[in-house]
């Protein structure tokens, strides 16, 4: 069904390449030089695959089914538009070939958005996909130009020469342009977060496509009650088809982090968030 | 955006749908209303194009369709006041004398991730092709929560991709007779000498679209 390819090698490369804004600082003048970053691009060349259907059940956390939710089945070369059914059911029909064709389900505004990497069958049943709604907009943390905003559980971190961008083709209005997280239930998600990558903790965030040089710092509540000083990778998964700064559909690594030694956070130690995209946690 | 609205896409007529989807937001639907200086269809004639039958598939006659667009984006503000009508019939070039010889003709929304990957590199395809012949119309059909495209999406989605193509309004989706407003993007390859559909890909598939690009711009 899902292909879950594990970038170890690339995960090294990401995490320099995510890191690798070049800034310099002259202490005797406080004078900060603009961080400046180039995405890496993670674009490969793959073979098309002919999906003629996907279905599947959207649900809550809670269980309880959802009417009208966005999907896309949509790969490197096509999109195509779904919703949900009154009783939660998905039933696409793309009948198209596609390349690195993957299930999105959630749109980054009302709720959070994942992706299932498609297989080469062309029936799948993705069974029950559990989508997490967003905190309303009123509840989001507008972005500081520096410093930290916060919202849930995560906590982002911009650097004081850095700079951030927000997709505002996506998010046009004002009002939208707030960081906004949810936890995702990593247990009823394995289609999203294929189990061999061993996460934990998962999370959902808004602005999707939010780009930060350098990347942003992340620090977060340790709801996974992790022991004092464990040693963790960060994830985000690949959401846009341009993969300038992540692969489509699957998960790389951008950072490290340690759990504080009062055991109740989790902070990242190098690297960071490049793009606002969903974000995963597992222990080293 | 409600499912009603969806359905009327996809009928997609040309001047039915728009007739359509204004007709229910005045019934209480929450469609969003369509500005009536975007549908431009009205008083899309042209007295000098191809006569029909049109159609939608390789080898049919493309009919006449008119929108609201920056012709170049590179060159204007991107206001309301900059909006010019913009037709086929524009590009139509039977003797050659405007020195157009293909059209290509491409549907895109902002919900739609292809699209936007595939804008980022047509700015370098249009400056490679355009010299010899080729025109570049891009139609932006939906935002990102699938409401019609406005003003403001057209105007953010050229300065993103820095489009120096025309880039028009498509609110009432006038190419679903090609596409389901639900599948994007669409690429249309046209003969500016005769308005023939010479190539219907959906989707970005450019390592189709661009040499057959090139092999029809290298014939005499």
């Amino acid at each position: 069904m899902q292909r879950p390819t594990t970038l170890i090698l690339s995960a090294g490369l990401a995490l320099l390449a995510a890191v690798g804004c070049s800034s310099t600082s002259d202490p005797a003048t406080n004078d900060v030089t603009p961080a400046v970053c180039e995405a890496p691009g993670y674009a490969v060349e793959n073979e098309s695959v002919t999906i003629e259907r996907v279905s599947a059940f959207l649900r809550l956390p809670s269980g309880e089914p959802i009417a009208d939710l966005p999907i896309q089945v949509c790969g490197l070369d096509l999109c195509n538009n779904y919703d949900s059914d009154a009783n939660g059911k998905l039933v696409a029909e793309p009948r198209s070939s596609i390349e690195r064709p993957a299930l999105k389900y959630g749109d980054g505004f009302d709720f959070a958005e994942l992706a299932v990497l498609l297989g080469s069958e062309a029936t799948q049943d993705l069974g029950d996909l559990v989508a997490a709604p967003l905190p309303p907009f009123a509840e989001g943390a507008k972005f500081p130009k520096t410093g930290a905003l916060t919202n849930g559980d995560l906590t982002l971190h911009l650097a004081s020469n850095g700079s951030f961008e927000i997709d505002t083709l996506t998010y046009g209005d004002e009002a939208e342009q707030v960081f906004r997280s949810v936890s995702i239930p990593v247990a009823d998600s394995e289609q999203a977060l294929p189990k061999s990558f061993g996460f934990e903790l998962a999370y959902g965030v808004a602005p999707l496509g939010t780009t930060f040089c350098p990347p942003a710092g992340l620090s977060l509540k340790n709801s996974a009650n992790w022991p004092a000083g464990s040693e963790l990778e960060v994830f985000v998964q690949g959401l846009n088809v341009n993969e300038k700064w992540a692969p489509y559909g699957t998960w790389l690594k951008v950072a490290d982090a340690r759990v504080s030694s009062d055991g109740k956070r989790i902070d990242t130690t190098s690297g960071g968030i490049p793009i606002l995209s969903s974000i995963a946690l597992r222990r080293k | 955006m409600g499912p009603g609205a969806r359905i009327v896409r996809r009928l997609s007529g040309v001047w039915f749908s728009g007739a359509l989807l204004l007709s229910l937001s005045s019934c209480g639907s929450n469609t969003p209303k369509i500005p009536p200086e975007l549908l431009a269809s009205v008083g899309c004639n042209s007295s000098d194009y191809p006569d029909g039958p049109f159609g939608t598939e390789e080898g049919d006659t493309l009919a006449n369709a008119c929108f609201q667009g920056f012709r170049n984006p590179a060159k204007v503000s991107h206001t309301a006041s900059s909006l010019e009508s913009i037709s086929f019939a524009d590009y139509y070039d039977p003797t050659g004398s405007k020195g157009y010889r293909l059209i290509l003709i491409n549907t895109a929304a902002v919900w739609c991730s292809a699209c936007r990957s595939e804008h980022e590199g047509l700015p370098q395809k249009n400056q490679e092709y355009g010299p010899r012949g080729l025109r570049i119309l891009s139609t932006l059909f939906q935002d990102a929560r699938r409401d019609p495209a406005t003003l403001r999406d057209l105007s953010t989605w050229v300065e993103t991709f820095d489009s120096d193509y025309a880039m028009v309004l498509d609110p009432d989706y006038q190419l679903g007779g090609f596409a389901s407003a639900e599948t994007a993007p669409l690429n249309l390859v046209i003969d500016a000498r005769t308005m023939k559909v010479e190539k219907k890909l959906l989707g970005d598939q450019a390592t189709v679209l661009w040499p057959f690009i090139d092999a029809s711009l290298a014939q005499p």
